[in-house]
């Protein structure tokens, strides 16, 4: 794969984003129906509160949050989809309300939830009518094509047809279709969903290798931590509609304490005290345990574990990513 | 100009993709085509059976002779034809599905204008064109019958006035279709409601009516415009007493409302979005 972006301005900007929802709300007592037909209640809600942030060429980032956090409407907004209630947004240089072809044309969305293939055609007629669409050159689209075969590993996919495809088929499939006609960024909105490990780790691989070797810059969306941190670099949380953090995932973990895992092998089913580290769960004869690295220096909590008996084995490994952020999620709720 | 040249060229090309996927799609399976050719014929004619048999029994219908009725009926055939032909494809007649299933989101991500994907995506020459040589044979056998006498000019006139009732129909469908930007889930399925409006009642000659009820048939509620108004016409009568330039305004007209609401709609769309979609593919 070769580079075929830009390295200048940023690819999307948004400035200062809100956007309001208004919802019809209902008592559902038939003692309000005049009430309701006349003047009806309606609840303001707020999807995104003054959202500011920025992407440069090249980035992979990950786009997160609870559900209702606003991530699929920063999707839409960034596609023209949807229109911004006040602020500015800019991708690839583009306002996506007023240049959506323009900007169409250079950018790649996937829907984990739907799907753009044609339900009733094989995948390859999909990926003719794209270009026929999108009007890629011969030579662009046959390239693309020959890449998207093999590192999807469509072959025998090509000549299927969509509605028999099985969802990580059907998710490889929707990949090469968006990739064929080159395009600088790229929008996936939950496409980890439903999918089996092996499928995953595919996508996933894929991804990367995407983000590496042409430099295309991807913001996904997922409710899939762990999938995020072996994809992104960047992890951009949202609560409320506001950016609640925005760096690497080991700042992430940092923001609740640092934590660490141990897993401790003995030669017994009953876990072992230590004054430094937190009791987490066993699974036979082996413990977990929680440690903040901020605080405890790894060197004097192996040294009390070593200090104990009938240890047999000690792994030390980051605190699960899912864990950090249920941890931000319940204290956000608080 | 050139973006008039690039919009004209974008437009053939996509008929072409389209036309290509429709024959692929028919020809998948030689037993599904042959079955679907016979039976759109078979709908075909039974759309215009009822009307045509009462006729013959009585000898015509409001004023018009069996043989101008064949005529309605093959004119009223054509326009369906012409309408399943162009539009028939991806639910764009029915465009109130499209909306109101969210799946407007997915025309919003194509790099083309949103007026040339409804114009093309529709296009379905070979599974959609049954109605329409249906339409053709029983307006030749009533033209014969007629003793008309058919000239080139005619033949276009016939065309432009097949143009402007499809017109009529489609914006009528798409102005009530506006409402599904509004209230997604109760008028999604309000094109179709509009749709079997005009097929039960285009086929009705409205001489018998009064002069204020065929107005009202041939303004606000525009199924006489649909087919029995040019039928008329056509066949050198004076319909409803109105003037033939009426036809042409009225079209003119509820092009530019449904133009006007869907743009309308499109803001709120664009505001509000849609808060459905199936997760069964969205064609």
């Amino acid at each position: 794969m070769e580079n075929t972006v830009q390295t200048d301005t940023p690819v999307l900007v948004i400035d200062n984003v809100t956007k309001e929802y208004r919802q019809w709300q209902r008592s559902g007592k038939v003692k309000d129906i005049i009430k309701n037909l006349v003047k009806p209640e309606q609840r303001a809600v707020t999807a995104l509160d003054h959202l500011s942030l920025r992407v440069d060429r090249g980035e992979f980032v990950a786009y997160a949050g609870a559900n209702g956090a606003g991530k699929s409407t920063t999707i839409k907004i960034l596609c023209g989809i949807l229109q911004p209630s006040s602020g500015t947004v800019s991708v690839l240089g583009l306002d996506p309300a007023k240049q959506r072809r323009e900007l169409m044309s250079r950018i790649g969305i996937v829907f984990g939830q739907r799907t753009e293939l044609w339900w009733d055609h094989p995948v390859i007629t999909s990926y003719e009518w794209k270009r026929a669409v999108w009007y890629i050159p011969a030579d662009v689209y046959e390239k693309n094509l020959r890449m998207v075969t093999e590192l999807l590993d469509l072959g025998e996919l090509l000549h299927t047809f969509s509605r028999e495809l099985s969802l990580g088929q059907r998710m490889r499939a929707d990949l090469g279709m968006m990739l064929l006609h080159n395009p600088e960024l790229i929008f996936l909105d939950e496409p980890t969903l439903g999918l089996d490990v092996l499928a995953k780790q595919q996508m996933i691989a894929f991804l990367k290798r995407l983000n590496q070797e042409r430099g295309t810059t991807i913001v996904v969306t997922s409710h899939d931590m762990d999938d995020l941190e072996e994809m992104a670099n960047r992890i951009i949380l949202l609560s409320h509609g506001k950016i609640a953090f925005d760096g690497d995932f080991d700042q992430l973990r940092l923001t609740q304490g640092s934590l660490g895992r141990i897993r401790v092998t003995t030669t017994s089913s009953t876990p072992c005290k230590f004054e430094q580290l937190t009791y987490v769960f066993s699974e036979g004869n082996e413990h977990e345990y929680a440690f903040d690295g901020g605080k405890t220096p790894i060197r004097s909590v192996l040294a009390e574990i070593s200090a104990a008996e009938g240890v047999r084995n000690v792994e030390i490994r980051k605190a699960p990513i899912e864990e950090v952020i249920a941890a931000l999620y319940k204290s956000w709720k608080a | 100009m050139s973006s008039i040249l690039s919009n004209i060229k974008t437009i053939f090309r996509l008929w072409h993709q389209y036309a290509k996927m429709d024959l692929l799609w028919l020809l998948r399976d030689t037993r599904y085509c042959l079955i679907q050719i016979f039976s759109d014929a078979v709908t075909a004619l039974a759309s215009v059976s009822a009307v045509l048999l009462i006729s013959r029994k009585f000898g015509g219908i409001a004023g018009m002779s069996f043989e101008e009725m064949l005529f309605l009926c093959g004119f009223a055939v054509l326009i369906d034809g012409f309408i399943l032909l162009f539009f028939g494809g991806n639910n764009i007649a029915y465009i109130s599905r499209i909306i109101g299933r969210g799946q407007l989101d997915h025309m919003l991500i194509q790099p083309v204008p949103l007026w040339i994907q409804l114009l093309t995506g529709g296009f379905m020459p070979f599974s959609g064109s049954s109605k329409l040589l249906c339409g053709i044979v029983l307006t030749v056998i009533s033209l014969r019958r007629l003793a008309f006498t058919v000239t080139p000019l005619w033949v276009l006139w016939l065309i432009l006035n097949i143009l402007c009732s499809a017109a009529i129909i489609l914006s009528f469908v798409y102005v009530f279709s506006c409402c599904t930007f509004y209230a997604p889930v109760a008028a999604e399925e309000i094109a179709m409601v509009i749709h079997d409006l005009f097929s039960d009642t285009k086929t009705y000659p409205l001489a018998g009516l009064t002069k204020r009820g065929a107005t009202v048939f041939c303004s606000i509620l525009p199924v006489g415009l649909a087919a029995w108004f040019p039928a008329e016409m056509m066949l050198g009568k004076t319909p409803a007493g109105l003037p033939g330039i009426t036809f042409y305004l009225a079209a003119a007209l509820w092009c530019a409302a449904a133009v006007l609401l869907f743009r309308k709609g499109l803001i709120h769309y664009g505001k509000y979005s849609s808060n459905r979609y199936t997760g069964f593919g969205h064609r």
